[in-house]
């Protein structure tokens, strides 16, 4: 059995506490997430599963409850993790090669080591011949894939993703979501990815984590126990869907009632 | 494109409706007007000189002198006008982006220098030069420090904006690599600051090179394109005149065009950031 390597315990996150606009993001998000493990945060818009990505990150303090990494509580960002957002957020005035090298070079790793890894990452996310261009000349899927290139140079214990495909087209997606399957089968990293997609849940993760409406709770743990290539038309695939769009519908219902 | 190819080529109806040969054709325009304005309007060439003769003037002060007129006297005077304009410049780019970055990166430097520096900001830059020459006395010294007040500000608010509008993210994302305090500095804020910075610059150079025309105007004893103008004011030398604004308008926009389009090429436009090229 891996060992556990976020746990998080009656986390509870409010904004502005004790001010007229004090909100309770999170009421109770409690997981245990194991070394290597792939987890899919569900949930309705505006539940908290891209907070509590955030607070995993050390960018958020939970102002409740205990959120440990490693045993020890999280105290703020660091190199143990790395993290790709739905914009990309690369570095625009950076050719690929120096964007995926970033974290390499602040640590200073020597230059040749700095440029064995990019090749190597380079031709993990399928981008060569595009080492020398910048950002801005790429296509959306291909700034993804220098962002997760990015995020794993420095070789992290924890990939944290909030909505990286949100912003691709149908076709891509589905690429990018074969090539993240390969690419947390040759890494293991424990990945945090946050999603509103049933498919991309399934379709990527050991278990999907479903976050209630707000105050939101992570209500239901689905174990995905399906091997990969997954296929949407499995009948394992689609009672799965079933079941997790069943309990998202109740709390989508929710939020739309209180609007 | 078959459409197109089949039509024949008409150069006069393309540059009529504006391509990158209109300009010049705009320029010679405006100059045959004002030539057959003042040759059949009957103006006092001594008030409003045709271009032909400012064009004739202008050679004149560009080669060697005759008579009275030293060598090279407007190549003098436009080399004056480069130096005070450069060494202004740089100094205002030099402090003017170290305090906008300072006022970006610390929010209590900007409450408090963001009052005064509004207020300053809105006085004409001319307005500084009679209180600069009491302090200064006339010389280059003083059209310098003129630049540097005409065009400090654009530099220190668009640096101050860069810093704030780095995205979160973009800094999140450093921190997570591992970045300290100092590192996001110089890797993050430095790079996402930079078409802001090439913004306020050149918007500042334009405004120092109307500075230093003007600053000269007043303080200059000697030499400077500024001084040159209101100088041949004295001998009633119209011709002179129009000759150095011609000489002023064509180096203000070539300044701008060749240092910039090129900065802009290399940084702004293959980075796809927009910022620099919409101000």
């Amino acid at each position: 059995m891996p060992s556990i390597k976020i746990s998080s315990k009656g986390v509870r996150k409010v904004y502005n506490p004790g001010a007229d606009n004090e909100v309770l993001a999170i009421e109770d998000a409690s997981i245990d997430i194991r070394e290597g493990e792939f987890v899919a945060l569900l949930g309705p818009s505006g539940c908290g599963k891209s907070t509590f990505l955030f607070m995993v990150g050390g960018f958020e303090e939970p102002t409740g409850g205990a959120l440990t990494l490693n045993g020890a509580p999280i105290a703020g960002p660091g190199a143990n993790r790395g993290i790709v957002f739905q914009e990309y957020v690369l570095f625009p005035w950076q050719r690929v090669t120096a964007n995926i090298a970033y974290g390499l070079r602040i640590a200073g790793v020597p230059k040749a080591e700095q440029e064995r890894r990019v090749a190597e990452l380079i031709a993990m996310i399928g981008l060569q011949g595009f080492e020398d261009a910048y950002p801005e000349s790429l296509s959306g899927g291909m700034k993804q894939r220098v962002a997760i290139a990015r995020a794993l140079a420095y070789d992290p214990e924890i990939l944290l993703m909030d909505e990286p495909f949100g912003a691709l087209d149908a076709q891509t997606r589905g690429r990018m979501i074969a090539d993240l399957i390969r690419i947390h089968q040759a890494t293991h990293k424990t990945t945090l990815f946050v999603t509103h997609s049933v498919e991309e849940a399934i379709l990527l993760s050991d278990r999907v984590a479903l976050f209630s409406a707000r105050p939101s709770r992570i209500k239901e743990i689905f174990e995905i126990d399906m091997p990969h290539e997954r296929s949407v038309t499995d009948d394992r695939f689609v009672a799965y869907e079933k079941a997790i769009l069943e309990s998202l519908d109740e709390e989508v219902s929710k939020t739309a009632s209180f609007q | 494109m078959t459409a197109a190819a089949a039509k024949p080529p008409n150069p006069a109806a393309d540059i009529l409706r504006g391509n990158r040969w209109t300009p010049v054709f705009a320029i010679l325009a405006f100059g045959l007007l004002w030539e057959v304005v003042v040759r059949l309007g009957g103006i006092n060439p001594l008030l409003m000189p045709p271009p032909s003769a400012v064009l004739l003037r202008l050679f004149e002060m560009l080669g060697p002198g005759e008579g009275a007129t030293p060598d090279f006297l407007m190549v003098r005077h436009i080399a004056w006008t480069l130096f005070a304009l450069l060494a202004g410049f740089l100094a205002a780019a030099l402090v003017s982006s170290a305090i906008g970055l300072l006022m970006g990166i610390n929010r209590t430097v900007y409450a408090w220098l963001n009052p005064i520096i509004s207020v300053f900001m809105v006085i004409p830059n001319i307005a500084f030069v009679p209180v600069l020459i009491l302090w200064l006395g006339l010389g280059m010294h003083t059209v310098i420090v003129v630049v540097v007040t005409g065009s400090c500000f654009p530099i220190i608010y668009t640096a101050a904006a860069g810093v704030q509008n780095v995205p979160k993210r973009m800094i999140w994302a450093a921190q997570t690599a591992g970045a300290t305090r100092r590192q996001i500095l110089t890797t993050v804020l430095l790079g996402a600051t930079m078409p802001y910075l090439i913004a306020g610059h050149k918007l500042a150079l334009g405004r120092a090179w109307r500075a230093v025309i003007a600053g000269e105007i007043f303080a200059s004893t000697k030499y400077g394109v500024g001084f040159m103008i209101f100088d041949a004011r004295t001998f009633l030398d119209s011709e002179a005149m129009f000759a150095g604004l011609v000489v002023v308008g064509l180096i203000g926009v070539s300044l701008e065009r060749l240092l910039f389009g090129f900065i802009e090429k290399r940084t702004v436009e293959r980075w796809g950031v927009a910022t620099a090229k919409n101000l």
